[in-house]
This record gives structure tokens, C-alpha cells and sequence, in this order.
């Protein structure tokens, strides 16, 4: 869970950008979109961010935080799964919960991790692709 | 995320980290993770608060130099976790032994989210086992945390090294990295007299003990006074010149 750490670091980069004169004129919305794959706390993080906006700049600023499938496809083959598909394969594959909590917890850690516990379902290949919802970005600022 | 993101964030984590010491090589199989275990071994024994951080990604083997026969399987709260009286982390920590197949985007994503995950308390040094050469896991910490590092090279005297040393200098010199110096490994097998441009740490020998150690599973530093005899002189030494 490193939700306020994320929090923390988003709002530091935004208020940097506007000492800088980056952004001129108040920061009205902030869209930030994030993969499946990373396992974020929506909650949280939205939590963090309206905290960590108290008293600055960013005090008026809505956070939008926008989910996002994490989507996958095969070098070798070409086939395509998703998220919910690798979580499935996990809970057939390791049947001890708090090994698999752990597991979770890298990928939510480190997204990169995934290439240790999941492979195409088709192939069996572990050189595929995130087409989609691989990490955390920052999708729009918006001004007045 | 953009790069003044990441800046924050590992800025932040490691914020109460004195010195980083980045182990590299030009070569591979010189000795880089034996002198980083050791080292942080040794740095230890002198009442210093230090950190392991294992950046091999592909060859992670800083858990098999400490002896650890069961890994911790989990970070606790954004924290290294604590083995044999170092803060530490390793892609062990979070995969075990399985394979790591990244390439490109997702390799890059690796280190940099291997240097963001977890917050490094009040270390005296911070000590980073690399893979040889100066791909993603050598430019990336460079990139976000030149300001408190110096490099240690690690070579051999032999006919081969001197080029592809001379190479990893370059890159450390132009990214503005202090280099404490170099160790030279086995240093009573090769012994080619290489003109460097850099200082001279220390040298190792080829240490018998080593081997007999790892294939039982146990730390070197542990088991073999030699091996604490020559980190404990290098230790002092990389005290003094890490302070560039
Ligand atoms: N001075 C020494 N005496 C005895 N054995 C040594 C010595 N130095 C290194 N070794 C052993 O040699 C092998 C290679 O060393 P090590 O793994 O540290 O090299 P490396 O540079 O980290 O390799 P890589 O580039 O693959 O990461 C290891 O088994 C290590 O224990
Ligand atoms: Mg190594
Ligand atoms: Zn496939």
C-alpha cells in the first residue's frame, strides 16, 4: 500500500509545475488514470490527494481518477487476456491465500513483477505485451 | 508518470540515505556481488547502519552471498526488510526464485519502481549491487541519485578488462559520477599491471573458503575469517574515499 507516497509525489510534481510557471491559471481538474494491474485503493489515493492539496494551490483542484483494464498480448502468438484472467490463473495456481497476497503486493509494488508470475495463456510465452493499463498517468490537467 | 515524478518520489525515499555506494563492472563474473555482500557485511561490523539493495534484475544473487536459506517473501509498509542486521531488498524479496523475463520499457519500469517502492530509514551507506556494464540499472540510479553517489568498480587484471574498464569510466565521467576506485578481484591469478585512470582501493585474492561457503548455503563473510580480514582494510578504505 503505498498510496500516500503516490499521493504525495503527484502533488509536489503539480505544484512544482505551478511555481515554475508551468500553469499559469488555477488548476481546475486533474485526470489521472491508472491500470488494474497496479492495484491502487481508489479511496485512498483520492483521500491522500485532497490532504496533500490542503493549504496549497491545489486546494480547489478536483482529482479524477480513472480505472483502467490492464490488457495483455502475445509476442509468439498473438493472443490477448486481461487482469482478471491473470488474478483467476493466480488463485488456480497458488493455493496459499497469504502467498498470493504477497504476490499481489509485488505487482502493486513493482507492476514490472508481473512478467515473473503471469505467461500467455495460449502459448505458454512470457515475451508478450501491456497494450493497455500497465501504470499510473497523469491523462489531463485542466485549467479554468 | 514523468520524470519529475519519479524525482520527488525516490528524492523522498531516499532522503535519510548518507552515501550510495553503486558496485559496477565492466565485465560480468569479476566479482561485483561478493564485494558488495561483503562489503555491506563489513561496513556493518564497524557499528554502521547500512542498506543492500540488489539491482540485478535478471541475476539477483545478494540473497544467496548473505546465506539466506528462506528469504523474507514480503515487504511490510513500504519498508526493506531487515536481514542479518541490514536494511535490504532484492527482486528475491518479491518474486523468489522465479525468472524475470523484462525487457525494454518494462525493465526500465523495474528499476525505477525497485528505487520508488520502499522507503530507506537512516542509513550511513546504502550499498547497490548492479549487473556488469551500464545498461537501465546502472544509468537510471545515476540519473535520480548522482548528488549522494560514488561508484566502486570492481576489475580484473587481465588482458580483456582494461578496454571495457576504461569504457565503464568514460560513462561514469561524463554522468558526473565520483568513482572511489577500483578493486582488483583474484589478484593472484591475473596480474597484468593495467595503467587506470582511477585509484586503486584494494585487491582480493581468489579465496578458497568462498566456494566451500556457498555450496553449503552460507555467507562467505560468515564462514571465512580471510574473507573478514580483507573487507574489514577495504571497508576502512571506501570510508575514506566515498567521502569525495
Ligand atoms: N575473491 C574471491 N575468492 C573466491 N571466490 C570469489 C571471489 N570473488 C568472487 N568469487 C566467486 O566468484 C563467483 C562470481 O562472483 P560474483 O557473483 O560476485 O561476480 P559478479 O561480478 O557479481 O557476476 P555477475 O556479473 O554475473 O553479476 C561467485 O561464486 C563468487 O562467490
Ligand atoms: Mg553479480
Ligand atoms: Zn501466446
Amino acid at each position: 500500500m503505498h498510496e500516500w507516497s503516490i499521493a504525495d509525489s503527484i502533488v509536489a510534481t503539480l505544484l512544482q509545475l505551478v511555481e515554475r510557471g508551468g500553469i499559469s491559471q488555477p488548476i481546475k481538474r486533474v485526470v489521472i488514470q491508472v491500470g488494474k494491474l497496479v492495484q491502487i485503493e481508489k479511496d485512498i489515493l483520492l483521500f491522500a490527494l485532497r490532504e496533500l492539496s490542503k493549504n496549497t494551490p491545489l486546494e480547489r483542484t478536483e482529482f479524477v481518477l480513472k480505472e483502467e483494464d490492464t490488457v495483455f498480448r502475445c509476442n509468439n502468438c498473438g493472443y490477448t487476456w486481461s487482469w482478471d484472467d491473470v488474478v483467476k490463473e493466480l488463485e488456480r495456481e497458488i493455493q496459499d491465500k497469504d502467498l498470493r497476497k504477497a504476490y499481489l503486493e509485488s505487482m502493486h509494488m513493482v507492476p514490472s513483477m508481473i512478467y515473473a508470475f503471469n505467461k500467455c495463456p495460449r502459448c505458454g510465452s512470457t515475451d508478450f505485451e501491456i497494450i493497455k493499463g500497465f501504470d499510473l498517468s497523469i491523462e489531463k490537467i485542466e485549467t479554468q | 508518470m514523468s520524470l519529475e515524478y519519479y524525482r520527488n518520489l525516490i528524492t523522498s525515499r531516499f532522503r535519510d540515505v548518507n552515501k550510495v555506494l553503486m558496485i559496477c563492472s565492466g565485465k560480468g563474473g569479476v566479482g561485483k556481488t561478493f564485494v558488495s555482500t561483503c562489503l555491506s557485511q563489513a561496513l556493518r561490523d564497524r557499528g554502521l547502519s547500512v542498506g543492500l539493495l540488489d539491482l540485478d534484475i535478471h541475476g539477483f544473487t545478494t540473497h544467496r552471498l548473505l546465506g539466506l536459506r528462506n528469504p523474507p517473501k514480503i515487504l511490510e509498509e513500504e519498508h526493506p526488510v531487515m536481514v542479518k542486521g541490514l536494511f535490504y531488498l532484492s527482486p528475491v524479496v518479491l518474486v523468489e526464485e522465479r525468472a524475470l523475463p523484462l525487457r525494454g520499457l518494462y525493465k526500465e519500469k523495474a528499476v525505477i519502481d525497485l528505487l520508488a517502492c520502499v522507503k530507506w530509514p537512516r542509513l550511513d551507506y546504502l550499498v547497490i549491487d548492479m549487473p556488469p556494464g551500464f545498461g537501465d540499472e546502472v544509468t537510471i540510479p545515476m540519473r535520480y541519485l548522482r548528488h549522494k553517489s560514488c561508484a566502486v568498480i570492481v576489475a580484473t587484471r587481465d588482458a580483456l578488462s582494461l578496454s571495457v574498464v576504461s569504457r565503464l569510466i568514460e560513462v561514469l565521467r561524463s554522468e558526473k559520477l565520483r568513482v572511489a576506485g577500483v578493486i582488483f578481484n583474484f589478484s593472484n591469478i591475473f596480474k597484468l599491471d593495467l595503467s587506470l585512470d582511477v585509484d586503486v582501493v584494494g585487491e582480493i585474492p581468489l579465496i578458497e573458503c568462498v566456494e566451500r561457503a556457498l555450496s553449503e548455503g552460507d555467507s562467505p563473510y560468515e564462514r571465512c575469517i580471510e574473507v573478514r580480514e580483507v573487507f574489514s582494510k577495504l571497508a576502512e578504505r571506501i570510508i575514506h574515499r566515498a567521502e569525495c
